[in-house]
């Protein structure tokens, strides 16, 4: 029971972690990334090649290009690189766009990302996946024991801790001002001389470290990956998470977070399935959450923490 | 210190501004005015960076600046400001100014996580700068209330004030006193002489208040149908008959 | 060659839907992202009546359309308008919910397996160097003639020039008189509408599932951008070329599953090199 418990609370954490990088991206500068499920997919992939156990390199005769059995804060570090470089690349030509541009594009990497990871089965085993990823620490714990998953859910709240920390004092830091004046009045804020393109990509790379993090911690967790985790419903949800939390407001992001995918996981154990049509309830739920999304969207714009000003007092500088 | 030189703007079919150019030298007070819709805010936005000339090249201290990303020309030293204010009306007046300061430390993505001692510093330096010129402009006690509450003249004040914290060698102004009452006018007016006379700054200025160019000028230029009309000191621009047919009848 | 003639078939059958896709953005003012499971849920409708309901397919079509017209018309009513203030990026993220919503009951209804009509199979015919279905034919014909017709629409007709009008300036269309409302209503309807038909075509030539709405999204804006936002002759033209390179792509073993992305690649070079497009993007948007 308990293990089942905190196996929720991780992965609750694990996406309360994308939302609070989409909040980064869009809450703090207004960039239109419907691609969060691609940037998760390419830390989730980067840390499982490296990290799952040399077993896997070896599946029917057929060699792969998999589990060198790298220790996991190089898995991790590795995937937040990777995922850093995508944003980079697609910064390049979309930031100096329109939003929607970038909407678009991200949507199709995204996509694109996902055919690889099928079609390359070289790299990735294709639809077979990645199994036997290691977990932290797993040669004093084995996978499937309880002190495996608190070990997983400490690392995983901690960095989420540390990722928020990031976050808030970005926000109030000279470099956030840009940023929200940006979100207001770009030509303004570009008169007075910031370079408003370098903001965007270093906001965008950030967002996509976060992201490539917690696929990272995915691969972890679940010890398995296949492409089909990745599919753009989980880049919707994120978006929802937010939208209801709150955008721009960091908190925001985390309750939206934990509230829906807490809701969601919940969602899937008391509701029966109906014989015969096993897809029909998840679609339903993903069908309230999209008349959620947009309720939301009509009724309370903001969310259910609406972000806050920020009031400067002589003498009131952050110590 | 500011040179345009045959300065040519399309738009579609139109020609907005026809082969103008104008000089500006270092610590002088030059006014742009022209009827309306006579291409002289469109020249105003080529000089100022937001529009590309079809033609002609722009040059500050000797050095082409056509073409220059908004950013970059602020950099260079030229700030402008907008006729409909453009302010940012959600964050405060403090943060509007502060935001303006140049080379911050804080901006730097890495050091504003860490928030050393340094960006500390600085930003505390930066406030006090601020708390002064909010106070010059008599804004100080709504320092930190959002610029949405601000009236339109009030508005104008943060504006200049703001560009002023950008650390200029020169303002384009963009009808500074739009909105403003008199006493307010008269205020903005003193401003820009004292950024003059203590600073040092050269400033080029869009109007339609006659008094107002009449007032600071040291040299007036006229633009009509996208062309320089002429320019030469007040009485001069006062007394041209064509200047006064370009207005028909408005007082000159 | 094959790859040639099913290149042309899917550029044609892809032509209606992006010529209609560019007139709503440039309406509508942002990028729907629901057009593509639009196309989707219409193709889905006629399958219900004429695989459930036993209703002949032609009579199923007209049906189905007509229910996507006013279905669009239905979605502009309670999520776009009243968004309509909150700027083009929050009416994307509604597009995106309500695209998930309409992909999911596809999901939750018919279940993830592809789907087939119930229409007679027909052998193939031999036109010069190609093999064509007489299906194949009159969605070729139909597409083609019917974009023609959106084209003739625009020009000629009372409310294809409110149309223009209010796309390239609303204030001044209002001024002079234009319902704009009521443009915006017969726009949101015809664009659906047309949606819907492209999506049947789409299930002809290809499978039906519930994710083939969202292929087609991203497929019809790589045509939209390559030939230039908002420029419809444009999105003609770059359906085309997205149709006929990415089935020529198949050709290349290596890069056959990719023919999707290849289409989308196209459009991220042309992001790179030339945003605005083959022909450019016309003003108002």
């Amino acid at each position: 029971m308990t293990s089942f418990m905190i196996g929720i609370v991780t992965v609750v954490a694990i996406f309360c972690i994308l939302v609070l990088a989409l909040n980064i991206r869009w809450g703090y500068c207004g960039l239109l990334d419907f691609g969060v499920a691609g940037f998760f997919l390419i830390g989730a992939y980067t840390a499982a090649i490296l990290i799952s156990a040399p077993s896997e390199s070896f599946l029917f005769g057929e060699r792969y290009t998999v589990g060198y059995g790298i220790a996991w804060p190089l898995g991790l570090i590795a995937a937040a690189v990777a995922s850093g470089i995508l944003a980079f690349l697609i910064g390049i030509p979309t930031l100096r766009l329109r939003g929607d541009y970038l909407a678009i594009v991200t949507i199709g990497v995204a996509e694109i990302l996902r055919y690889v990871a099928i079609n390359e089965k070289w790299l990735t085993r294709g639809v077979q996946g990645i199994r036997n990823i290691k977990r932290p620490f797993e040669s004093f714990f084995p996978p499937a024991s309880l002190p495996s998953d608190i070990i997983l859910l400490v690392l995983t709240l901690a960095i989420l801790a540390l990722f928020l920390i990031i976050a808030n004092r970005l926000y109030v830091s000279p470099f956030g001002r840009v940023l929200r004046a940006m979100r207001e009045d770009e030509v303004v804020t570009s008169f007075l001389g910031k370079p408003v393109i370098n903001f965007k990509m270093l906001t965008f790379i950030l967002g996509g470290i976060y992201m490539g993090v917690a696929g990272a911690l995915f691969a972890m967790y679940t010890t398995a990956i296949e492409p089909y985790q990745f599919i753009p419903t989980y880049t919707f949800l994120i978006w929802a998470c937010l939208i209801v939390g709150g955008s721009g407001n960091n908190w925001g992001a985390i309750l939206g977070g934990a509230l829906l995918m807490g809701l969601f996981v919940q969602a899937t154990r008391f509701l029966p399935s109906v014989a015969g049509q096993p897809q029909l309830i998840p679609a339903l739920r993903y069908i309230a959450v999209g008349v959620l999304l947009i309720l939301v969207l009509r009724l309370r714009p903001r969310g259910l923490l609406p972000e806050k000003a920020i009031t400067k007092e002589i003498g009131d500088i952050h110590a | 210190m500011l040179k345009a030189e045959g300065i040519v703007k399309n738009f579609g079919g139109l020609r907005a501004v026809d082969d103008c150019s104008i000089e500006v030298e270092k610590g002088s007070i030059v006014g742009l005015i022209g009827p309306n819709g006579a291409g002289k805010t469109t020249f105003f936005n080529v000089i100022t960076g937001m529009y590309k000339p079809n033609a002609g090249r722009i040059l500050f201290k000797g050095e082409d600046i056509t073409g220059l990303r908004p950013d970059r020309i602020c950099q260079r030293g030229i700030t402008r400001t907008f006729q409909v204010s453009r302010e940012l009306k959600i964050m405060t007046l403090l943060e509007n100014i502060l935001l303006a300061f140049k080379d911050q430390r804080g901006e730097n993505i890495i050091r504003g996580i860490l928030n050393p001692a340094n960006v500390r510093e600085q930003e505390r330096e930066n406030l006090g700068k601020s708390v002064e010129i909010l106070k010059a402009m008599h804004l100080y006690e709504l320092r930190n209330e959002p610029v949405a509450i601000l009236s339109g003249g009030q508005r104008k004040m943060l504006e200049l004030g703001q560009a002023s914290a950008t650390g200029p060698e020169m303002l384009l102004l963009d009808e500074p006193t739009a909105g403003a009452t008199a006493a307010e006018t008269a205020m903005l007016v003193n401003f820009i002489k004292r950024m003059r006379e203590e600073q040092g700054l050269t400033f080029l200025i869009v109007e339609h208040k006659m008094e107002v160019i009449m007032g600071i000028c040291d040299k007036i230029i006229v633009i009509s149908y996208g062309r320089k009309l002429m320019e030469g000191s007040a009485d001069e621009v006062r007394q041209n008959e064509e200047v006064r047919e370009a207005y028909l009848g408005r007082e000159a | 060659m094959i790859y040639l003639g099913f290149g042309i078939i899917t550029g044609a059958v892809l032509a209606l839907p992006a010529v209609a896709l560019s007139l709503l953005c440039r309406n509508a003012k942002f990028f729907n992202l629901a057009y593509g499971d639009q196309l989707g849920l219409t193709a889905y409708l006629v399958l219900f009546f004429n695989v459930s309901l036993g209703i002949n397919f032609p009579t199923s079509v007209v049906l189905s359309i007509i229910i996507s017209a006013a279905l669009g018309v239905i979605f502009y009513w309670i999520i776009f308008k009243p968004l309509r203030e909150h700027g083009g990026l929050i009416l994307l993220v509604a597009s995106l919910g309500l695209a998930f919503i309409i992909h999911n009951t596809e999901l939750a209804i018919w279940g993830p397996n592809p789907q087939k009509y119930n229409i007679p199979f027909e052998a193939g015919l031999r036109l010069g160097p190609f093999i064509v279905t007489p299906i194949q034919l009159t969605v070729i014909c139909l597409s083609l003639a019917l974009t023609g017709g959106i084209f003739a629409m625009l020009r000629y007709s009372g409310i294809g020039r409110a149309m223009r009008a209010t796309a390239d300036n609303l204030e001044l269309a209002t001024i002079k008189g234009v319902d704009t409302e009521r443009t915006f209503i017969w726009t949101w309807a015809i664009c659906s509408a047309t949606a819907g038909l492209g999506g049947v075509f789409l299930a002809l030539i290809t499978t039906l599932t519930p994710w083939t709405g969202f292929t087609a999204l991203l497929l019809l804006f790589s045509a939209l951008i390559l030939g230039g936002t908002g420029n419809l002759i444009g999105a003609l033209i770059g359906a085309m070329i997205i149709g006929v390179v990415s089935e020529c792509a198949g050709i290349i073993p290596l890069l056959a599953p990719y023919k999707i992305a290849i289409a989308f690649a196209i459009m991220c070079i042309c992001l790179l090199v030339r945003p605005s497009g083959i022909l450019g993007t016309e003003r108002g948007f």
